[in-house]
């Protein structure tokens, strides 16, 4: 009976120091997080990056799929959060304008974007 | 066996199952992570619109800071990826010509890459820019561009008639007629710019150079650019632009803007061994043509 009672007490600190060192000190590093789980900063150059690369390969549907993969409950919405923003925080034109022309493309039109619609096409 | 035995016992197993959970059955599932925990696939998207942005874009500072801790072996095919099909697609030279220059920074090579980075001679079509007649001050030989200076016992400069710049530029205004080597401790490159013009006198037509002041001369590198004016130092000429240059650097010389195809790549190079020591320099004659009326 007290073996028993070892035996459970060695078990009990051996899950503990395992979580310990499994979760807390030395937790596996996986690359294979996807863009939704990025920090905030990257998931907004991840949105800048797919305007840009719109701009130079035109691939809507790709550029669709690209925002979907943000995992927002519509897939235009991060784009329109950060480019609105943006506008209101004065970013350059360069970032902005194409940020507002793939909103346009993807059929999101908002009145603070309307003045870097006014330029050209994309 | 003893109370401790087990105790140690039962530690070693519930360490062992409590790793197996933690690191193989729920291991943490990461937040607020950076893009190389991205899985493989959303990796090398990332870096796909990395590279059309740094086309796109040109901003190289950024570019590195997007590929920070990725890693070159993953970068190199997706960036000669995309270059290839930035090619099959038609896209705008710029857009080509920086992602040959990602690609050449990342060490990939292809010849897209050395077409674009400016590395391969491009065979010139017929509608591009056809040189016109010779000025008589370059004898209109064939003989190849020397990639080192002429050995010469002295450093003496050694003249050598090139063939007419080579490029897929429509839309050439400036050749560079001769290129002449020195070997010197602090390597430069200077640049005279001529205008040809032919006149015709007593009914017989001549061709006359002229020096052209007041031209920008760009020269771009790898992480920075350098412009000069022609005719700037008057003392030495009207027609003259000079720059200081470093060995290491591969410099791309352009005209008024430094967009588009360079009229030359240049990679300053040790001088030939019986010429002692010290660095190839250049004197680049570039002539400009003026238009026919």
């Amino acid at each position: 009976m007290r073996r028993l009672f070892y035996f459970c007490v060695g078990v009990g600190l051996g899950i503990g120091l395992a979580l310990l060192i499994g979760w807390g000190l030395f937790p596996v590093q996986r690359a294979n997080s996807s863009p939704a789980m990025l920090r905030r900063d990257y998931q907004e150059e991840y949105i800048r990056l797919i305007a840009a690369a719109y701009q130079v390969d035109g691939n809507l549907t790709l550029a669709r799929q690209r925002l979907a993969a943000l995992q927002a409950a519509s897939p235009t919405a991060p784009l329109v959060e950060v480019t609105e923003r943006w506008i209101a925080q004065g970013k350059s034109t360069a970032i902005l304008t194409p940020l507002v022309q793939l909103a346009r493309d993807l059929g999101v039109n908002t009145p603070a974007m309307q003045p870097y619609l006014q330029g050209g096409t994309p | 066996m003893k109370p401790w035995g087990v105790l140690i016992l039962g530690l070693v197993l519930g360490l062992a199952a409590g790793l197996v959970y933690t690191w193989v059955i729920a291991p943490p599932e990461y937040y607020d992570t950076y893009p190389p925990l991205l899985d493989k696939a959303h990796r090398a998207d990332w870096i796909e619109m990395t590279a059309l942005a740094y086309g796109a874009e040109g901003n190289w500072n950024r570019t590195q800071l997007r590929l920070y801790g990725l890693t070159e072996a993953e970068i190199r095919p997706v960036v000669a990826a995309v270059l290839e099909q930035a090619v099959a697609a038609g896209r705008p030279i710029v857009v080509l010509q920086r992602l040959a220059e990602l690609a050449t920074f990342y060490g990939v090579d292809t010849p897209a890459v050395r077409i674009y980075s400016g590395k391969a001679a491009v065979v010139p079509t017929p509608h591009a820019a056809t040189p016109s007649p010779t000025p008589t001050a370059v004898p209109p030989t064939a003989t190849p561009v020397p990639s080192t200076p002429t050995p010469s016992p002295t450093p003496r400069p050694t003249l050598t008639p090139i063939s007419p710049t080579v490029t897929s530029q429509p839309l050439v205004t400036a050749r560079i007629v001769s290129q002449t080597f020195t070997c010197e401790a602090h390597p430069y490159i200077t640049v005279s710019l001529m205008l040809s013009h032919t006149i015709t006198v007593r009914r017989r037509e001549q061709v006359e150079w002229l020096p052209l002041p007041g031209r920008e001369v760009w020269l771009l590198w790898e992480d920075g650019a350098d412009r000069a004016v022609t005719g700037f130092k008057p003392e030495i000429g009207l027609d003259i632009a000079d720059f200081a240059v470093e060995p290491g650097h591969v410099y791309k010389l352009y005209l008024d803007i430094p967009q588009g195809v360079p009229l030359t790549t240049i990679q300053v190079e040790p001088c030939a061994v019986d010429e002692g020591e010290g660095w190839v320099s250049r004197f680049l004659v570039l002539l400009e043509e003026m238009p026919p009326d």
